[in-house]
């Protein structure tokens, strides 16, 4: 099933459109709803409760995309080497679990409110193309079983605490408990994945695991805005009939 | 830097990274149906887990490119989001910060969205006193509002009294157990001791499958320390009532519910 390359949005499009010009915005929200509600989606297919309301919790997700004037899309400025769709859909995938664990009454630190400010900064940091492929790797080859499956259930599958504990036969307060370890060995082997990046720093290195991920990574055929200038961008396709 | 941050991303990155997703965002994308691509899954065993065949089914509709209509509502109330609430917390800088000083101003902004989401969605009424149907949603208290129980504790019932602190914010979500057709509206009143209601000066907000939030400091509800019954009115706009002395019972006319949900308001927890 090969997957049909998407069409590249001009860089000056979506400038207009995160400064607010509704002609712009239209196309913008043709070509990228599709992946936010993709990327919502993967977050909340396995919960019967939350089918419901899932176009509730897209719309959300967008509604947080927009505000501040586009903040959040705006860090995507170039500087960071994924395509912007897959910076879009990894931050709506955030926002859409937020969302999710919200209407799912799951009591975890981070639900205390998701109108509230939140440090995107970090994650901005690490949602560099590589980094999160190499960070996957590391856990893979570092994590001990019962901590890669606590992040595999609770971070990728997107399972409660108590449910992983379930399954691992463990309490949920030892879940728990794990589960801010884990948090932290991960912010620290990210930490140093940063460290070493910026200490060596080899651009040809880097170049060389971003065409390796962006080869791997579905999509990946299509820059940012501030990628769009070194492209060689496809002519627009705008599906206007959907709308 | 907040800790979760790290995993939340990866965790997003991978969830986004199997073979299942790239199948569903064909969907996603208008190229094969749900039904296909759950053939499709369940044909090849790719990168499925443990989820069992109803999941896929039933979940894999998700992905499905909204209606027409629906696609043209939500890009309309994007656009007005777009241009005009932002204005309250429109900021110059680009970096990101730790300060808490626009919570207020964006909670209001979120506030506005949803209204003017909601009134963009709205259509006409019809309640009982058109020839409508009776209003049966059946909401309840989703699991987990108020303060947390004790961490592997289960969820408190709806019975049980919720504890807000004074200082904090009442955050309460009321989620229908089934489809709610048409405009929905909700006010809350305050039940103290005396047995007498009234109306709280909060908006709740609605969400467009009818889900009800109540989401305010609770200094703004203007109650003082101790035990109240927050008392939820939820109908169609027309049916109801104006002030408590209509409010009728526990179920309403059947034109409206009411959901009751006791809290206690303390001054540190």
């Amino acid at each position: 099933m090969a997957e049909r390359e998407q069409a590249v949005l001009p860089s000056a499009v979506m400038e207009r459109a995160f400064d607010g010009d509704p002609v712009a915005f239209r196309q913008f929200y043709h070509r990228y709803d599709p992946t936010v509600r993709w990327a919502v989606g993967m977050r909340i297919f396995r919960w019967r409760a939350l089918i419901p309301l899932f176009e509730d919790i897209v719309q959300e997700v967008w509604l947080h995309l927009l505000r501040r004037n586009c903040k959040l899309m705006r860090y995507y400025k170039g500087a960071h080497d994924a395509p912007f769709e897959r910076f879009l859909a990894v931050i709506s995938a955030r926002l859409g679990w937020k969302l999710a664990k919200k209407y799912l009454g799951e009591p975890d630190e981070e639900l205390l409110d998701i109108h509230e400010d939140e440090d995107w900064d970090f994650a901005i940091r690490i949602m560099n193309a590589d980094f999160l492929e190499q960070l996957a790797r590391i856990v893979a080859e570092r994590l001990d079983e019962t901590d890669r499956r606590i992040f595999e259930g609770h971070y990728v599958e997107g399972s409660k605490i108590k449910d992983v504990g379930a399954q691992l036969g463990l309490n949920e307060n030892t879940v728990y408990q794990r589960k801010r370890r884990l948090e932290k060995k991960l912010t620290s082997f990210a930490e140093d994945l940063l460290g070493e990046r910026t200490r060596g720093g080899g651009s040809e290195l880097v170049a060389v695991m971003l065409a390796i991920f962006v080869s791997s990574v579905q999509g990946a055929a299509e820059p940012g805005p501030g990628g769009a200038e070194n492209a060689e961008p496809r002519e627009m396709e705008v599906d206007d009939g959907r709308a | 830097m907040a800790e979760p941050d790290v995993a939340s991303t990866l965790g997003a990155h991978r969830a986004l990274s199997n073979p299942t997703a790239r199948i569903w965002r064909r969907v996603a994308l208008g190229e094969l149906s749900s039904k296909e691509a759950a053939a499709f899954l369940l044909r090849e065993r790719e990168g499925i887990g443990d989820l069992d065949h109803e999941t896929i089914e039933r979940g894999g509709a998700l992905f499905e490119p909204p209606t027409p209509e629906r696609h043209r509502e939500n890009l309309r109330v994007l656009l007005q989001a777009l241009r005009a609430p932002d204005e309250l917390v429109r900021e110059t800088g680009a970096a990101p910060n730790r300060s808490w000083r626009w919570v207020p101003a964006l909670a209001a902004a979120t506030s506005v969205v949803f209204l003017l989401w909601l009134l963009w969605l709205r259509p006409p009424v019809s309640g009982p006193s058109d020839g409508g149907p009776t209003f049966l949603a059946e909401y309840a208290l989703a699991p987990g509002q108020g303060a947390a129980p004790m961490r592997g504790r289960s969820s408190p019932s709806s019975s049980e009294v919720r504890t807000f602190v004074l200082g904090g914010k009442v955050k309460l979500l009321l989620l229908p157990a089934r489809a709610v057709e048409g405009a929905v509206d909700a006010v809350v009143y305050a039940l103290g001791s005396s047995g007498t209601g009234r109306r709280l000066p909060v908006e709740l907000i609605v969400h467009p499958a009818g889900a009800v939030e109540l989401d305010a400091t609770a200094r703004a509800l203007g109650l003082d320390e101790g035990e109240w019954t927050l008392l939820f009115v939820i109908g169609p706009p027309s049916t109801l009532p104006r002030s408590w002395n209509d409010v009728s019972d526990d179920r309403g006319s059947g034109s409206y519910e009411v959901v009751r949900v006791p809290v206690k308001l303390v001054a540190r927890l």
